[in-house]
Protein backbone atom coordinates (compact mmCIF):
# COMPACT_ATOMS: atom_id res chain seq x y z
CA UNK A 1 0.00 0.00 0.00
CA UNK A 2 1.80 3.34 -0.67
CA UNK A 3 1.94 6.23 1.53
CA UNK A 4 -0.88 7.82 -0.88
CA UNK A 5 -3.58 5.09 -0.41
CA UNK A 6 -2.62 4.57 3.62
CA UNK A 7 -3.24 8.73 3.98
CA UNK A 8 -6.60 8.46 1.96
CA UNK A 9 -8.02 5.51 3.99
CA UNK A 10 -7.73 7.31 7.06
CA UNK A 11 -6.79 11.34 6.99
CA UNK A 12 -9.86 12.79 6.42
CA UNK A 13 -12.02 10.24 8.90
CA UNK A 14 -9.31 11.29 11.04
CA UNK A 15 -9.35 15.00 10.84
CA UNK A 16 -13.07 14.99 11.36
CA UNK A 17 -12.53 13.54 14.79
CA UNK A 18 -9.49 15.07 15.90
CA UNK A 19 -10.75 18.72 16.93
CA UNK A 20 -13.48 17.05 19.40
CA UNK A 21 -11.01 14.72 20.71
CA UNK A 22 -8.57 17.04 21.50
CA UNK A 23 -10.77 19.32 23.19
CA UNK A 24 -12.49 16.40 25.10
CA UNK A 25 -10.27 13.71 25.84
CA UNK A 26 -9.36 14.23 29.87
CA UNK A 27 -5.85 14.24 31.12
CA UNK A 28 -5.85 10.98 32.72
CA UNK A 29 -4.92 8.12 30.68
CA UNK A 30 -5.44 9.61 27.45
CA UNK A 31 -1.96 10.10 26.20
CA UNK A 32 -2.03 8.21 23.22
CA UNK A 33 -5.14 10.00 21.86
CA UNK A 34 -5.02 12.98 22.65
CA UNK A 35 -1.17 13.11 20.98
CA UNK A 36 -3.13 11.86 18.04
CA UNK A 37 -5.62 14.67 17.67
CA UNK A 38 -3.13 17.35 18.81
CA UNK A 39 -1.04 15.98 15.64
CA UNK A 40 -3.58 15.57 13.15
CA UNK A 41 -4.35 19.03 14.31
CA UNK A 42 -0.98 20.03 13.38
CA UNK A 43 -0.66 17.91 10.48
CA UNK A 44 -3.82 19.96 8.97
CA UNK A 45 -2.52 22.92 9.42
CA UNK A 46 0.37 22.07 7.12
CA UNK A 47 0.46 23.84 3.50
CA UNK A 48 0.16 21.10 0.67
CA UNK A 49 -2.23 18.26 0.63
CA UNK A 50 1.17 15.88 0.15
CA UNK A 51 2.61 17.02 3.62
CA UNK A 52 -0.76 16.76 5.12
CA UNK A 53 -0.85 13.44 4.26
CA UNK A 54 2.21 12.47 4.83
CA UNK A 55 2.11 13.92 8.34
CA UNK A 56 -1.28 12.16 9.04
CA UNK A 57 0.45 8.59 8.22
CA UNK A 58 3.19 9.55 10.90
CA UNK A 59 0.63 10.88 13.50
CA UNK A 60 -1.84 7.60 12.88
CA UNK A 61 1.59 4.89 13.09
CA UNK A 62 3.19 7.14 16.21
CA UNK A 63 -0.95 6.95 18.19
CA UNK A 64 -0.48 2.57 17.15
CA UNK A 65 3.08 2.67 18.39
CA UNK A 66 1.78 4.76 21.29
CA UNK A 67 -1.85 2.24 22.09
CA UNK A 68 0.58 -0.75 21.69
CA UNK A 69 3.49 0.20 24.53
CA UNK A 70 0.10 1.25 26.63
CA UNK A 71 -2.39 -1.40 26.54
CA UNK A 72 0.22 -4.68 25.85
CA UNK B 1 20.97 2.00 26.27
CA UNK B 2 20.58 2.03 30.06
CA UNK B 3 23.23 1.14 31.99
CA UNK B 4 22.28 -2.42 33.00
CA UNK B 5 22.07 -3.44 29.27
CA UNK B 6 25.39 -1.71 29.22
CA UNK B 7 26.93 -4.20 31.66
CA UNK B 8 25.59 -7.37 30.01
CA UNK B 9 26.90 -6.20 26.22
CA UNK B 10 30.04 -5.49 28.31
CA UNK B 11 30.17 -9.66 28.64
CA UNK B 12 29.60 -9.80 32.72
CA UNK B 13 25.96 -11.59 33.51
CA UNK B 14 23.10 -10.48 31.36
CA UNK B 15 21.45 -7.86 33.21
CA UNK B 16 17.80 -7.30 33.53
CA UNK B 17 15.36 -6.81 30.18
CA UNK B 18 14.99 -3.10 29.32
CA UNK B 19 12.47 -2.85 26.96
CA UNK B 20 11.15 -6.38 26.23
CA UNK B 21 10.11 -6.55 22.30
CA UNK B 22 9.35 -9.91 21.88
CA UNK B 23 10.74 -13.45 21.94
CA UNK B 24 10.98 -16.37 19.71
CA UNK B 25 10.87 -19.94 21.60
CA UNK B 26 13.22 -23.13 20.48
CA UNK B 27 14.44 -26.54 21.24
CA UNK B 28 16.64 -25.69 23.23
CA UNK B 29 16.93 -21.78 23.62
CA UNK B 30 14.29 -19.02 23.93
CA UNK B 31 15.44 -15.56 22.20
CA UNK B 32 14.59 -12.30 23.35
CA UNK B 33 14.17 -8.71 21.60
CA UNK B 34 15.62 -6.11 24.17
CA UNK B 35 14.92 -2.98 21.88
CA UNK B 36 16.42 -0.70 24.60
CA UNK B 37 19.81 -2.23 23.46
CA UNK B 38 19.11 -3.26 20.53
CA UNK B 39 19.82 -7.14 21.43
CA UNK B 40 18.87 -10.62 21.61
CA UNK B 41 19.04 -12.22 25.23
CA UNK B 42 19.80 -15.57 24.12
CA UNK B 43 18.26 -18.13 27.16
CA UNK B 44 19.14 -21.49 27.30
CA UNK B 45 15.70 -23.13 28.40
CA UNK B 46 17.10 -25.69 30.67
CA UNK B 47 19.40 -23.87 32.91
CA UNK B 48 18.27 -20.31 31.90
CA UNK B 49 21.97 -19.42 31.44
CA UNK B 50 21.80 -15.67 29.45
CA UNK B 51 23.86 -14.37 26.27
CA UNK B 52 23.51 -11.27 25.24
CA UNK B 53 23.89 -11.03 21.51
CA UNK B 54 24.26 -7.05 20.14
CA UNK B 55 22.17 -6.22 17.04
CA UNK B 56 24.29 -3.80 14.70
CA UNK B 57 22.83 -1.61 11.66
CA UNK B 58 19.99 -1.26 12.62
CA UNK B 59 19.19 2.77 11.21
CA UNK B 60 15.83 3.12 12.58
CA UNK B 61 14.49 2.61 15.64
CA UNK B 62 13.70 -1.48 16.46
CA UNK B 63 9.98 -1.82 17.01
CA UNK B 64 8.93 -3.89 20.41
CA UNK B 65 6.39 -5.56 18.02
CA UNK B 66 7.82 -9.17 18.34
CA UNK B 67 10.52 -11.20 16.72
CA UNK B 68 10.05 -14.37 13.90
CA UNK B 69 12.77 -16.65 13.23
CA UNK B 70 10.88 -18.57 10.33
CA UNK B 71 14.65 -20.54 9.55
CA UNK B 72 15.96 -18.76 7.21
CA UNK B 73 19.31 -17.78 9.28
CA UNK B 74 18.32 -14.56 10.39
CA UNK B 75 16.05 -12.67 12.86
CA UNK B 76 13.44 -10.11 11.67
CA UNK B 77 12.39 -7.50 13.25
CA UNK B 78 10.31 -4.00 12.66
CA UNK B 79 11.22 -0.74 12.95
CA UNK B 80 10.05 2.78 12.11
CA UNK B 81 6.64 1.77 13.66
CA UNK B 82 6.41 -1.15 11.39
CA UNK B 83 7.20 0.70 7.65
CA UNK B 84 10.70 -1.47 7.73
CA UNK B 85 11.59 -5.05 8.23
CA UNK B 86 14.99 -5.65 9.77
CA UNK B 87 16.94 -8.95 8.79
CA UNK B 88 19.75 -9.63 11.26
CA UNK B 89 22.02 -12.72 10.85
CA UNK B 90 21.81 -15.18 13.95
CA UNK B 91 25.29 -16.19 13.71
CA UNK B 92 26.63 -12.26 14.17
CA UNK B 93 23.53 -9.77 14.73
CA UNK B 94 24.32 -8.20 12.18
CA UNK B 95 21.94 -6.85 9.78
CA UNK B 96 21.90 -8.33 6.56
CA UNK B 97 18.75 -6.79 4.89
CA UNK B 98 16.11 -3.66 5.33
CA UNK B 99 12.98 -3.87 3.62
CA UNK B 100 10.37 -1.40 3.49
CA UNK B 101 7.43 -2.78 4.09
CA UNK B 102 4.06 -2.74 1.51
CA UNK B 103 1.89 -1.61 4.10
CA UNK B 104 2.93 -0.50 8.01
CA UNK B 105 2.32 -3.53 10.67
CA UNK B 106 2.20 -3.55 13.90
CA UNK B 107 3.45 -6.46 14.94
CA UNK B 108 5.93 -9.78 13.93
CA UNK B 109 6.07 -13.43 15.16
CA UNK B 110 6.89 -17.11 14.12
CA UNK B 111 4.48 -19.06 12.12
CA UNK B 112 6.08 -22.44 11.44
CA UNK B 113 8.38 -21.26 8.44
CA UNK B 114 7.49 -18.26 7.76
CA UNK B 115 7.29 -14.35 9.24
CA UNK B 116 3.81 -13.65 10.22
CA UNK B 117 3.20 -10.24 10.14
CA UNK B 118 -0.01 -8.13 11.82
CA UNK B 119 -1.56 -5.59 10.07
CA UNK B 120 -2.53 -2.35 11.05
CA UNK B 121 -6.56 -2.08 9.80
CA UNK B 122 -8.79 1.19 9.59
CA UNK B 123 -11.85 -0.78 8.79
CA UNK B 124 -13.35 -4.52 9.20
CA UNK B 125 -13.84 -7.41 7.94
CA UNK B 126 -10.11 -7.42 6.55
CA UNK B 127 -7.49 -9.75 7.11
CA UNK B 128 -4.76 -9.35 9.93
CA UNK B 129 -2.11 -12.06 9.48
CA UNK B 130 0.22 -11.63 6.41
CA UNK B 131 2.76 -12.78 4.87
CA UNK B 132 5.59 -11.53 2.37
CA UNK B 133 5.84 -12.90 -0.86
CA UNK B 134 6.70 -11.82 -3.94
CA UNK B 135 7.39 -8.03 -2.70
CA UNK B 136 3.71 -8.16 -1.56
CA UNK B 137 1.86 -9.07 1.61
CA UNK B 138 -0.68 -12.04 1.58
CA UNK B 139 -3.59 -13.17 4.01
CA UNK B 140 -2.89 -16.24 5.26
CA UNK B 141 -5.54 -17.11 7.89
CA UNK B 142 -9.39 -15.76 8.31
CA UNK B 143 -8.67 -13.63 11.22
CA UNK B 144 -10.18 -10.45 10.33
CA UNK B 145 -10.37 -7.07 11.40
CA UNK B 146 -13.12 -5.93 13.97
CA UNK B 147 -15.38 -2.64 14.00
CA UNK B 148 -15.84 0.02 16.68
CA UNK B 149 -18.04 3.26 16.65
CA UNK B 150 -15.06 5.81 16.08
CA UNK B 151 -11.48 5.63 14.53
CA UNK B 152 -9.78 5.73 18.22
CA UNK B 153 -11.79 2.72 19.55
CA UNK B 154 -10.67 1.08 15.99
CA UNK B 155 -7.12 1.25 16.61
CA UNK B 156 -7.83 -0.10 20.14
CA UNK B 157 -10.04 -2.66 19.18
CA UNK B 158 -8.22 -3.75 16.75
CA UNK B 159 -4.46 -4.06 18.19
CA UNK B 160 -3.43 -7.40 17.98
CA UNK B 161 -0.68 -10.05 19.28
CA UNK B 162 0.58 -13.58 18.89
CA UNK B 163 1.93 -15.50 22.12
CA UNK B 164 3.97 -18.61 21.17
CA UNK B 165 3.03 -21.67 19.79
CA UNK B 166 3.47 -25.62 19.08
CA UNK B 167 3.49 -27.67 15.21
CA UNK B 168 0.15 -26.45 15.20
CA UNK B 169 -1.19 -23.90 15.80
CA UNK B 170 -0.26 -20.39 17.31
CA UNK B 171 -2.32 -18.44 19.75
CA UNK B 172 -3.39 -15.22 19.06
CA UNK B 173 -5.42 -12.88 20.21
CA UNK B 174 -6.76 -8.70 20.57
CA UNK B 175 -5.48 -6.73 23.57
CA UNK B 176 -8.80 -4.94 23.95
CA UNK B 177 -12.15 -6.92 24.34
CA UNK B 178 -13.52 -10.12 25.26
CA UNK B 179 -11.22 -13.06 26.84
CA UNK B 180 -10.80 -15.19 24.01
CA UNK B 181 -7.86 -16.19 22.47
CA UNK B 182 -7.79 -17.70 18.61
CA UNK B 183 -5.66 -21.09 17.37
CA UNK B 184 -4.04 -20.16 14.24
CA UNK B 185 -3.36 -23.80 12.33
CA UNK B 186 -1.35 -24.34 9.53
CA UNK B 187 -4.22 -23.82 7.26
CA UNK B 188 -4.81 -20.49 8.81
CA UNK B 189 -8.28 -21.89 10.23
CA UNK B 190 -9.42 -20.67 13.67
CA UNK B 191 -10.28 -22.14 17.17
CA UNK B 192 -11.70 -19.59 19.57
CA UNK B 193 -10.64 -20.70 23.27
CA UNK B 194 -12.55 -18.64 25.84
CA UNK B 195 -9.80 -18.14 28.73
CA UNK B 196 -10.31 -16.88 32.60
CA UNK B 197 -10.54 -12.73 33.27
CA UNK B 198 -9.74 -10.82 35.96
CA UNK B 199 -10.84 -7.39 34.35
CA UNK B 200 -13.79 -5.38 34.80
CA UNK B 201 -15.24 -2.89 32.62
CA UNK B 202 -13.98 0.68 34.29
CA UNK B 203 -16.62 2.72 35.52
CA UNK B 204 -14.65 5.72 34.28
CA UNK B 205 -16.41 4.59 30.59
CA UNK B 206 -19.43 5.98 32.02
CA UNK B 207 -18.33 9.75 32.13
CA UNK B 208 -14.77 9.41 29.98
CA UNK B 209 -14.43 10.12 26.91
CA UNK B 210 -11.61 8.81 26.51
CA UNK B 211 -11.51 5.79 24.05
CA UNK B 212 -9.59 3.45 25.93
CA UNK B 213 -11.83 2.79 29.12
CA UNK B 214 -14.64 1.88 26.87
CA UNK B 215 -12.52 -1.47 26.55
CA UNK B 216 -11.32 -4.24 28.96
CA UNK B 217 -7.51 -6.03 28.57
CA UNK B 218 -8.01 -8.96 30.10
CA UNK B 219 -5.20 -10.78 27.99
CA UNK B 220 -1.05 -9.97 28.42
CA UNK B 221 0.55 -13.20 26.90
CA UNK B 222 -0.43 -16.57 25.97
CA UNK B 223 1.84 -19.82 25.80
CA UNK B 224 0.55 -22.76 24.05
CA UNK B 225 1.73 -26.21 24.89
CA UNK B 226 1.08 -29.39 23.18
CA UNK B 227 -2.24 -30.76 24.01
CA UNK B 228 -4.09 -27.28 23.65
CA UNK B 229 -3.50 -26.44 26.80
CA UNK B 230 -2.75 -22.57 27.13
CA UNK B 231 -1.00 -21.06 29.59
CA UNK B 232 -2.49 -16.92 29.69
CA UNK B 233 -0.71 -13.89 31.38
CA UNK B 234 -3.41 -11.80 32.42
CA UNK B 235 -3.19 -8.28 31.80
CA UNK B 236 -5.48 -5.82 33.40
CA UNK B 237 -6.73 -7.35 36.73
CA UNK B 238 -9.83 -5.14 38.34
CA UNK B 239 -11.48 -1.96 36.93
CA UNK B 240 -8.77 0.15 35.83
CA UNK B 241 -7.84 -0.38 32.52
CA UNK B 242 -3.76 -0.26 31.81
CA UNK B 243 -3.89 3.74 31.41
CA UNK B 244 -5.74 4.62 34.20
CA UNK B 245 -4.42 5.55 38.02
CA UNK B 246 -4.08 2.46 40.06
CA UNK B 247 -4.13 -0.16 37.69
CA UNK B 248 -2.82 -3.87 38.41
CA UNK B 249 -1.45 -6.04 35.68
CA UNK B 250 0.11 -9.41 34.61
CA UNK B 251 -0.45 -10.83 38.63
CA UNK B 252 -1.76 -14.28 37.54
CA UNK B 253 -1.29 -17.36 35.24
CA UNK B 254 -3.43 -19.66 34.33
CA UNK B 255 -3.55 -22.99 32.62
CA UNK B 256 -6.58 -23.39 30.81
CA UNK B 257 -7.14 -27.22 29.51
CA UNK B 258 -10.69 -28.67 27.83
CA UNK B 259 -12.92 -30.39 29.68
CA UNK B 260 -10.45 -29.92 33.08
CA UNK B 261 -10.59 -26.89 35.49
CA UNK B 262 -8.61 -24.41 35.08
CA UNK B 263 -5.13 -23.69 37.21
CA UNK B 264 -4.24 -20.17 38.62
CA UNK B 265 -1.26 -19.10 40.15
CA UNK B 266 -0.95 -15.88 41.27
CA UNK B 267 2.74 -13.66 40.79
CA UNK B 268 4.44 -11.90 43.61
CA UNK B 269 4.84 -9.28 40.89
CA UNK B 270 3.35 -7.85 37.82
CA UNK B 271 4.90 -10.06 34.95
CA UNK B 272 5.59 -9.25 31.14
CA UNK B 273 5.43 -11.99 29.29
CA UNK B 274 5.59 -15.95 29.36
CA UNK B 275 9.11 -17.51 28.16
CA UNK B 276 8.69 -20.43 28.28
CA UNK B 277 6.08 -23.39 30.11
CA UNK B 278 4.99 -26.44 30.40
CA UNK B 279 2.69 -28.41 32.80
CA UNK B 280 4.92 -28.20 35.83
CA UNK B 281 5.45 -24.47 35.82
CA UNK B 282 6.99 -21.72 33.77
CA UNK B 283 9.79 -19.09 33.02
CA UNK B 284 8.34 -15.71 33.48
CA UNK B 285 9.54 -11.82 32.66
CA UNK B 286 8.88 -9.95 35.60
CA UNK B 287 8.29 -6.53 34.66
CA UNK B 288 10.96 -5.53 36.44
CA UNK B 289 13.06 -6.99 33.71
CA UNK B 290 13.96 -9.85 35.36
CA UNK B 291 13.75 -13.38 34.44
CA UNK B 292 12.81 -16.30 36.70
CA UNK B 293 10.97 -19.69 37.10
CA UNK B 294 7.33 -20.31 38.59
CA UNK B 295 6.41 -23.71 39.16
CA UNK B 296 3.08 -24.55 38.39
CA UNK B 297 0.32 -24.91 41.13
Amino acid sequence: MTRTRLASRFLAPALAVAAGLAAAAPAQGAGCIQFYAECLVRAADLQTWWQRSAAGVDCYLDTVACLRRAYT
Amino acid sequence: MNALSALAIAGGPAGPVGDYGGRWVGAKEIRLLDVSVPALYRIDRATLATTVQSLSGADAPIDPYGIALPGDGTVWALADKGRFVFRFSEATGERVEKRRLPEPCQGIATFWTHAGLFAVRLRPNERMLLRAENGALRPFSSLTSRSAIGLPEHLIANLLKCGSGTRAAMPCWFVAGDPEIFLVDRMGVLRAVTVPSFARPSPARVVSREPGVAFTYPIRDAFLIDGYAIWTLTNQEGDRTPLEDGARRGRHVTLVRSGRPARTLELPEEARAILDASERGLVILFANGSIRRVPAP
